[in-house]
C-alpha cells in the first residue's frame, strides 16, 4: 500500500513556527529601526520592555556600533552620540504564508462570525482566496467537549456578544436582561470587565460589576437583551478575589495507576503548589480555585477514586465523604 | 556560564524542561537526571529569562523546587509562547533581513546582483551571492518575498501583504486576539498580534491547557503529513524502554479538554490496527512516503472512532456494552440529567425507572469511561456489562474510598 515513490526518512519541516522571523530579537530590532534617531537609554528601555530578562546582555553589544566591527552594522552613531539606522524606511511587517494559512483556517470556525460583520467577513474571504487552510477543521477531535455549547451563529447571540464586547472595550455601563440558572428573569445595570471562554464548555461568560450585586458572572447564552445604560450609583471596581476560594483544597495523590502524572496534567490550568512527600509514593498538592467551580472540582477529584485523597478544607472533605458513604451504601445494599 | 545564550537552536530540549517545570512542579535539580547538571542550570536560567514572573521557587529539604505556577484563566497571553521567540540566528541572518526589507519596500523587483550591490552601498557590507540566494529562497518559501522569472533572470520583490493591511478592522483584530488563545495553533495568532504590535487584553480562557503549545511544531508536521496522506516515522515513548520507532499513518489529533491529554490517532500498516500515542512526549516525526489507500483506512477509522470514549481504540477482551444506572430525582435534580446529556458522548441515555436513568455505552474500551463514571459517585445504582475486571475494580475502589474517608466516622472530620 505504500507508494513506490517512497522517499528516505526526512524531517517534516517545510513549514515552521520556531523561526527567528517571529523571534523577540527581530521584533526589537524592527522597533528600534523604526526610529530615525535614538539614544542609548532609549535602546535599553525598549530592550527591557520587549525583551527577556537577559536580552540586554546579549543584544545591546550587537546593536551599538563596536570598534572591532562585531556589531550587526544596522546603526551608526553621530557626533553627539545619537544612534541612526542605516536603513531608510520603517521595516514592514509582512505576513508569512504560515500566518495567512492560519487566518484562512479560521474561516471554517463558527466562532469567527462573532467578531466579523458581513463586510469584514467578505474582506477576509477575498484576502485568503488563494491561500490554502493550514489545517482542515476535522484534524482536531475534542473527545469530551460539552455538547451544549453556545449558539455562536445565531443572530441574537451574535448581537448580544458584540454589544457586550463593545461595552467591555469602551468600559461602558450596559443594561442586561438575562435568565438565571434557576430560570428567573433578571434585569440590571452592569459594567463588563472580562470575557471568558471555556474550551470544555464551549461557552462564553462575561464578568461584570454592578452597584447592587458586586461581581457577577453571566453566561452569554442566557442573555436576552443588552442596551446602553446611564450610570446610577457607584459601580464598584472589579474584584475577582471575591470569586476566589477562601483557602486552597489540600490533597494527596499517589503513583498508583500513574494518578500523580494524570492529576498534574489534568489540573495543570489551576494555580497550585506540589511537593513530593518524602518516603512515600505520594505528591501533596494545594490547589486554588474559584468558588463557583467547587462542585465541578469535587466530582472531578472523586473521579480519581482511591488514589487521591482530599485532605481539606474540612467542609470539602466532608462533602466528598458524604458522597462516598452514599455510594458505599448503594453498593452494599445492592449486594445484600 | 561561558558561552551561555538565551537563544536556542533546537526547541526539543527546552520543550522537555518547560513541560517538567510546568506539569511536574515538585522536581528538584537532582530529579532531572536525564542530562547533566550543567544542562539543567542552563535550561533553568533560560526559563527564568523567558518567563521570570511565572517561576516559583520553594526551598525544601530535598533541594530547591522550580515550577511554573499560574492560573491559566487569569492570563490574557500564554506565557509559554515566549519559548518560541528564542530561535538563534547568525549575524548575517539579521543583517540581511533588515537590509533586504529596506531595499524591497519600494515594491520594485531586483536581481540577486542588484540586491548585492544595493546592500553594499547601504551598509558597506557585501554579502556573498550564494548566501543571499539562499536567504531569498527561504523568504520565498516563507511568503515574505515573491520570485518571478523574466527571461533568464530571476527577480525578487516584497510580498505586499502587511499585518496592518490584513488586520484593518476592529472585528478581525478581535478575532485574532481571541483565536491567539485557542488550542488550534493559537501561537500563530500571537505572532500576528506581535507583528501588528497588538495585544490580547479582552479574552480569557477557562479549562485552558497552555502547555499544549509546546507540541505545536510537532502537530504542524503531523497536519502537513495528514494533508499529503503521508506515513510518519514516530518515536514511541515507553516507561519500560520498549518504545522504539513505528511507521504510522496519522489520522487525527485526539484532545481531551477535561484531562489535558492529547494523543495522535494512527493506523499502523504493518500490524493492520489503529491505536493512539501521546503527543506531549513525541519528538519531531519524520516522513516515510505516501500511503496510497488513505481513503479506505480513513473510512475504517471514522467507524471505529464512534466507539471511543476518549482515545483508546484497542478492543478490550470480552467487553460488553457498559450500562450505568444513575439515581436522579427529576423534580429537583434536572441539572444531573442535563449533565449526563451533555457529557455522555457516544452514549445513549434512557429513563429506566422511577428516579432512574441508564446510560449505555458501546465502547472499544469500556474501562476508559470509568473515571468519568466515578464523578457521579453517590448516585450510581448499578454497573452492568463492560468487563468483569471493570466491575470488580469499581466495587473495590468504593470500598477503599469508604475506608479513606472513614466510613461513618471519619477521624479527619472534626
Amino acid at each position: 500500500m505504500i507508494s513506490t515513490e517512497c522517499m528516505p526518512f526526512t524531517e517534516v519541516r517545510t513549514i515552521k513556527i520556531f523561526s527567528e522571523l517571529y523571534g523577540a530579537y527581530f521584533r526589537i530590532v524592527s522597533k528600534l529601526l523604526s526610529e530615525h534617531a535614538i539614544t542609548d537609554s532609549e535602546v535599553y528601555s525598549i530592550i527591557a520592555e520587549d525583551g527577556f530578562r537577559d536580552t540586554g546582555l546579549f543584544l545591546t553589544k550587537k546593536l551599538m556600533p563596536q570598534n572591532d566591527g562585531s556589531d550587526w552594522g544596522l546603526f551608526k552613531r553621530d557626533k553627539v552620540g545619537v544612534l541612526h539606522p542605516v536603513t531608510v524606511s520603517e521595516p514592514p511587517h509582512i505576513l508569512t504564508t504560515l500566518q495567512k494559512r492560519w487566518l484562512r483556517s479560521k474561516l471554517d470556525d463558527p466562532r469567527l462570525c462573532l467578531f466579523l460583520d458581513d463586510r469584514e467577513l467578505k474582506s477576509l474571504c477575498e484576502k485568503v482566496a488563494d491561500v490554502p487552510p493550514l489545517y482542515p477543521h476535522d484534524v482536531f477531535r475534542y473527545v469530551d467537549k460539552y455538547s451544549d455549547g453556545d449558539p455562536f451563529t445565531k443572530t441574537d447571540y451574535r448581537k448580544n456578544f458584540r454589544a457586550v464586547l463593545s461595552a467591555l472595550k469602551q468600559k461602558q455601563l450596559i443594561e442586561i436582561s438575562y435568565v438565571s440558572r434557576t430560570g428567573k428573569s433578571i434585569v440590571g445595570k452592569f459594567l463588563p470587565y472580562k470575557l471568558e471562554y471555556s474550551h470544555r464548555d464551549d461557552k462564553f461568560r462575561v464578568f461584570c460589576t454592578s452597584a447592587l450585586k458586586g461581581s457577577v458572572v453571566i453566561n452569554l447564552a442566557r442573555i436576552e437583551t443588552v442596551s446602553p445604560a446611564k450610570s446610577s450609583g457607584v459601580i464598584p471596581p472589579p474584584d475577582e478575589n471575591s470569586l476566589r476560594c477562601d483557602e486552597p483544597i489540600e490533597l494527596t495523590v499517589s503513583k498508583e495507576r500513574r494518578a500523580d502524572e494524570r492529576f498534574l496534567m489534568e489540573f495543570a490550568p489551576y494555580e497550585k503548589r506540589t511537593e513530593r512527600i518524602e518516603g512515600s509514593d505520594k505528591v501533596s498538592v494545594k490547589l486554588w480555585y474559584d468558588k463557583s467551580d467547587e462542585t465541578d472540582l469535587l466530582v472531578r477529584l472523586l473521579g480519581f477514586g482511591p488514589v487521591l485523597e482530599i485532605k481539606g478544607p474540612q467542609e470539602i472533605r466532608q462533602k466528598a465523604a458524604e458522597r462516598v458513604r452514599k455510594q458505599w451504601k448503594i453498593l452494599h445494599s445492592d449486594r445484600k | 556560564m561561558a558561552g551561555f545564550s538565551e537563544l536556542i537552536k533546537n526547541f526539543e530540549k527546552a520543550r522537555d524542561y518547560l513541560r517538567d517545570f510546568y506539569i511536574c512542579g515538585y522536581k528538584v535539580r537532582g530529579d532531572f537526571n536525564k542530562k547533566s547538571s550543567r544542562t539543567y542550570d542552563d535550561e533553568k536560567r533560560r526559563a527564568e529569562s523567558w518567563l521570570g514572573e511565572y517561576l516559583r521557587y520553594d526551598d525544601l529539604s530535598r533541594g530547591r523546587q522550580v515550577s511554573i505556577s499560574l492560573d491559566s484563566s487569569r492570563i490574557s497571553e500564554n506565557p509559554l509562547y515566549q519559548a518560541f521567540y528564542t530561535r538563534s540566528f547568525t549575524d548575517n541572518d539579521i543583517r540581511l533581513h533588515f537590509l533586504l526589507l529596506d531595499i524591497l519596500i519600494d515594491g520594485e523587483s531586483y536581481t540577486i546582483n542588484e540586491l548585492c550591490t544595493m546592500i553594499e552601498e547601504m551598509s558597506g557590507y557585501l554579502p556573498e551571492e550564494q548566501t543571499l540566494r539562499l536567504k531569498l529562497k527561504e523568504y520565498t518559501e516563507e511568503g515574505i518575498v515573491i520570485s518571478e522569472k523574466h527571461g533568464k533572470k530571476l527577480y525578487y520583490r516584497l510580498c505586499s501583504d502587511t499585518a496592518a493591511d490584513w488586520l484593518d478592522s476592529d472585528g478581525i483584530r478581535d478575532a485574532v486576539r481571541f483565536f491567539s488563545q485557542t488550542q488550534e495553533f493559537g501561537l500563530i495568532g500571537n505572532t500576528i498580534l506581535k507583528s501588528a504590535e497588538l495585544k490580547n487584553e479582552l479574552f480569557y480562557m477557562k479549562h485552558y491547557y497552555i502547555v499544549h503549545t509546546l507540541e505545536d511544531e510537532v502537530i504542524l508536521s503531523i497536519v502537513e503529513a495528514m494533508d499529503n496522506h503521508q506515513l510518519l516515522e514516530i518515536e514511541i515513548f515507553s516507561r519500560n524502554g520498549n518504545g522504539g520507532v513505528k511507521t504510522v499513518l496519522p489520522m487525527q489529533i485526539l484532545s481531551s479538554l477535561q484531562t489535558g491529554r492529547r494523543f495522535l490517532a494512527v493506523y499502523i500498516p504493518s500490524e493492520d490496527r489503529f491505536t493512539s500515542f501521546r503527543l506531549d512526549l513525541m519528538p519531531m516525526p519524520k516522513t516515510a512516503g505516501r500511503f496510497d489507500k488513505y481513503d479506505d483506512i480513513r473510512a475504517r477509522y471514522e467507524k471505529l472512532v464512534t466507539r471511543c470514549f476518549g482515545v483508546s481504540m484497542d478492543n478490550a477482551k470480552a467487553a460488553e456494552p457498559l450500562r450505568i444506572t444513575f439515581a436522579v430525582d427529576e423534580s429537583t435534580e434536572y441539572f444531573i440529567i442535563d449533565r449526563l446529556e451533555r457529557e455522555k458522548r457516544c452514549g445513549v441515555l434512557k429513563k429506566t425507572g422511577d428516579g432512574e436513568f441508564t446510560l449505555t455505552l458501546n465502547l472499544c474500551d469500556p474501562n476508559e469511561a470509568m473515571k468519568w463514571v466515578k464523578t457521579f459517585i453517590g448516585r450510581i445504582i448499578k454497573i452492568e456489562g463492560g468487563t468483569e475486571f471493570l466491575r470488580k475494580r469499581f466495587a473495590d475502589d468504593i470500598d477503599r474510598m469508604y475506608a479513606i474517608y472513614g466510613g461513618e466516622d471519619d477521624q479527619d472530620l472534626q
